[in-house]
């Protein structure tokens, strides 16, 4: 046994206690988002660079949006010209770690402002815009999923609707019996997605034969494809990420599923999507950028990143990265002050045109065109609005 | 003049008070980003703490932590959004859920052995995910937002996650000190042996698990305050799981300490250090697991001890190199028969 003397103890607890009164005291912790007028103005993102989804495209946009402000010495604040840190962190697909960086980004790197990453992960990052009180300007979400918040995120992307109304408008120039099998991922993102498609499908005549909803990682379509051909369903809408499309088209070539149309929501718009070679051709896209469409700063982005990103989606995402941040570096600029709460005002009042067309946020949403493309030969050519297109060619792949 | 005598196992109780008390007093001194960063460490702390408790002290190797932060997380969130209580009363509400699922499964869980109980566990994580995306009115896929307004934060949210740690710490002394976490041990270590020797096994077992899944429970609690915004991909997910099983086995299974030396090296030195550079922070973890599991398979935590001991020299009362003052890799619990304890007072087998 060992001994500790009774003075010790009470010493001990003197401390404790002195410690706790400070604790309980003092209970109210500044907030960091303050900078001085001569320090660089930092935004962050926590986007998916490996993992399920990588975005490094969109990253690409990110960075010569901020490459060009800083270039021409920075952005102008209250008179003021401040060059602007982009913080880029990586979150390997996962929301719990995308959570943690946002949160990091805001209150340890003070970022006055937060860019987006895609799809699920831009809905669980509105709330932690709404929690921090710090903006956030997304793309890569429809602007109908973008939920209801506090109004500090804002989605300037393209519309589902918008998007399913030019599929079937090229569907109907096509040769087949109107009948649909549909495949939705089993998250949010996917129900609204296949809810609307379905709907929108119905209107313009053509009908959901089958309509499936399958949780992500699945490997086996069999049911699905079977679905498929019991109903005779001649167009394909599938909704899923890339891997679980990569499985299905395999799949349907193997089981003889042979549909006349086949759009890759999500899917078919990655690189990757060329790695299914042949049977890849034919496979319909929706797009939200084209170099024939006389976007803004088109000839910017196809001169710098035409090199190293040859996919007309690839050139797509750069150009949606770098929409999102001229956005958001136009409202820092007009916010007077840069703090989150002027840029978030500022967003508010934005009226310009960017890389993927005018802007003009309504209820935090503005609606940016689609287009349809359709993958040949390992590339995606625009094939819907018809201004600037190449005819639509059969669904070579499968059949 | 006679000196009160203090038993040496009150000593870690002492600096675990201290030590809480400490850290309870920071939450109003620091500032709002290391606070998060606090609340985040004490809730891995948490976590892979509970996890020790039934792998490292109970030999239950469990993947399915996932489901206790998912039970915790949401029964706090719907009480605080279905009902309009207050938050200490969806805090309460996190470890009783997650303690009443634990005590559901139980029956045929504990039944499992091995490698088999792992699996199921692993199942359960994963089917409660499923669940849970499927139930509208827990908010689908989409998740709960709660009221930020109605939950703790800053520092008293820092504060709250300070109290669920040092609990998980607690419960962790208590199995190395107490008479029952000798007997838990011994199931451990050979539970036929255990078992004729007249320990009750399933009982124990049970007392183990329902602490460390209400303990868990309890910090996905705090989490979900933490993360405003919870949903089945963020709090259901199956890395809470792994990262418990990470930052134990970095640390040390079945030791006091090797945990929060794990939740340090894996979560602020790895995943944090390196958060521009995650495919870095993946191969290195990758590569520190094979390490650790080849080459020092009771955790770094021990190892550490066993250097700083050769360095001070052996203590006079003691043998430095046995078993019974290591932590043991889970893989190797009943290989090996533990020596009897000595003496009145409950000897631990493993290090602090």
């Amino acid at each position: 046994m060992r001994t500790v003397r009774p003075s010790l103890r009470w010493a001990c607890a003197a401390v404790c206690a002195a410690l706790l009164a400070t604790g309980c005291a003092g209970n109210s912790t500044s907030s960091a988002g303050s900078t001085s007028s001569n320090d660089p103005i930092v935004i962050g993102t926590s986007i998916s660079l490996s993992g399920a989804v990588v975005l490094t495209s969109v990253k690409d946009g990110y960075q010569l949006a901020v490459d060009k402000a800083n270039a021409a010495g920075g952005i102008t604040v209250d008179g003021v010209k401040r060059k602007v840190k982009l913080v880029v962190l990586d979150n390997r697909s996962d929301t719990n770690t995308m959570v943690q960086q946002v949160r990091s980004l805001v209150l340890s790197d003070h970022a006055v402002a937060l860019l987006g990453s895609c799809c699920q992960q831009n809905i669980d990052m509105q709330g932690q815009a709404d929690a921090l009180k710090t903006p956030l300007l997304m793309g890569a979400l429809p602007v109908e999923l973008l939920p209801a918040g506090q109004g500090y995120a804002w989605d300037s992307f393209q519309s589902l609707a918008d998007g399913a109304d030019k599929f079937y408008e090229l569907a109907a120039t096509a040769s087949t019996n109107k009948k649909i099998l549909m495949v939705n991922t089993n998250d949010a993102q996917g129900k609204a997605t296949g809810e609307l498609w379905g709907g929108l499908g119905e209107k313009a005549g053509f009908t959901v034969a089958a309509s499936k909803a399958v949780p992500g990682g699945t490997t086996d379509f069999s049911d699905v494809i079977q679905a498929g051909r019991s109903t005779g369903a001649q167009i394909l809408i599938a909704n899923m990420t890339p891997p679980d499309c990569f499985a299905m088209w395999k799949q349907m070539k193997a089981l003889a599923y042979k549909p006349k149309l086949a759009i890759g929501l999500q899917c078919a718009q990655t690189p990757g999507w060329s790695s299914l070679g042949a049977l890849g051709d034919g496979t319909l896209v929706q797009l939200n950028w084209t170099d024939s469409a006389g976007l803004p700063d088109t000839r910017m982005i196809v001169d710098k990143f035409a090199k190293k990103y040859p996919a007309l989606n690839d050139l797509g995402s750069v150009a949606l990265g770098y929409h999102e941040t001229e956005l958001l570096l136009d409202a820092i600029s007009r916010s007077g002050d840069a703090t989150p709460a002027a840029i978030n005002k500022a967003l508010a009042t934005t009226d310009m045109s960017s890389a993927l067309g005018p802007v003009k946020f309504k209820d935090n949403k503005s609606t940016t065109p689609s287009f349809i493309g359709q993958w040949e030969n390992g590339k995606i050519q625009q094939v819907w609005p018809a201004k600037g297109a190449v005819p639509l060619k059969s669904l070579a792949g499968l059949n | 003049m006679t000196l009160p005598t203090v038993p040496r196992r009150w000593w870690p109780a002492s600096a675990l008070l201290l030590s809480t008390v400490v850290c309870f007093a920071l939450g109003g001194v620091l500032d709002n980003g290391t606070l998060d960063l606090g609340v985040t460490l004490l809730c891995y702390l948490a976590i892979a703490q509970a996890w020790n408790v039934l792998a490292g002290f109970g030999g239950l190797v469990s993947l399915g932590a996932a489901a206790f932060v998912a039970t915790g997380s949401y029964a706090a969130a719907l009480v605080l959004v279905h009902t309009g209580l207050g938050w200490p009363l969806a805090v309460a509400a996190a470890p009783v859920t997650a303690m009443l699922l634990s005590l559901l499964l139980s029956a045929a869980l504990l039944r499992l052995r091995g490698d088999y109980f792992s699996i199921g566990t692993l199942a359960i994580a994963i089917a409660l995910q499923a669940l849970i995306r499927n139930w509208s009115w827990a908010g689908g896929a989409s998740g709960v937002t709660l009221p930020a307004d109605a939950v703790p934060s800053g520092g008293n949210l820092f504060q709250l996650a300070v109290l669920v740690a040092a609990l998980a710490m607690a419960l962790t002394l208590y199995a190395r000190y107490s008479d029952f976490g000798l007997r838990l041990a011994a199931i451990r270590d050979n539970e036929p042996a255990a078992a004729g020797l007249g320990v009750a096994v399933r009982r124990h077992q049970l007392a183990a698990l329902l602490p460390s899944s209400g303990i868990t429970g309890l910090a996905g609690a705090v989490i979900a305050f933490q993360f405003v915004v919870i949903s089945p991909d963020g709090v259901a997910s199956v890395s809470w799981s792994l990262n418990a099983v990470l930052m134990t086995v970095v640390g040390g299974t079945g030791t006091i300490l090797g945990p929060v030396l794990g939740v340090g090296v894996v979560y602020y030195g790895l995943t944090r250090g390196l958060q521009s550079e995650q495919t870095l922070s993946l191969v290195i973890e990758g590569i520190l697991l094979i390490g650790i599991v080849r080459f020092a398979p009771q955790g770094v935590w021990p190892l550490l001890c066993r250097a700083a001991r050769r360095l001070l020299g052996p203590r006079p009362d003691s043998d430095s190199d046995s078993d019974s003052d290591t932590g043991r890799p889970v893989a190797d619990r009943g290989k090996k028969d533990e020596p009897a304890p000595a003496g009145t007072e409950p000897v631990a087998l493993d290090a602090v």
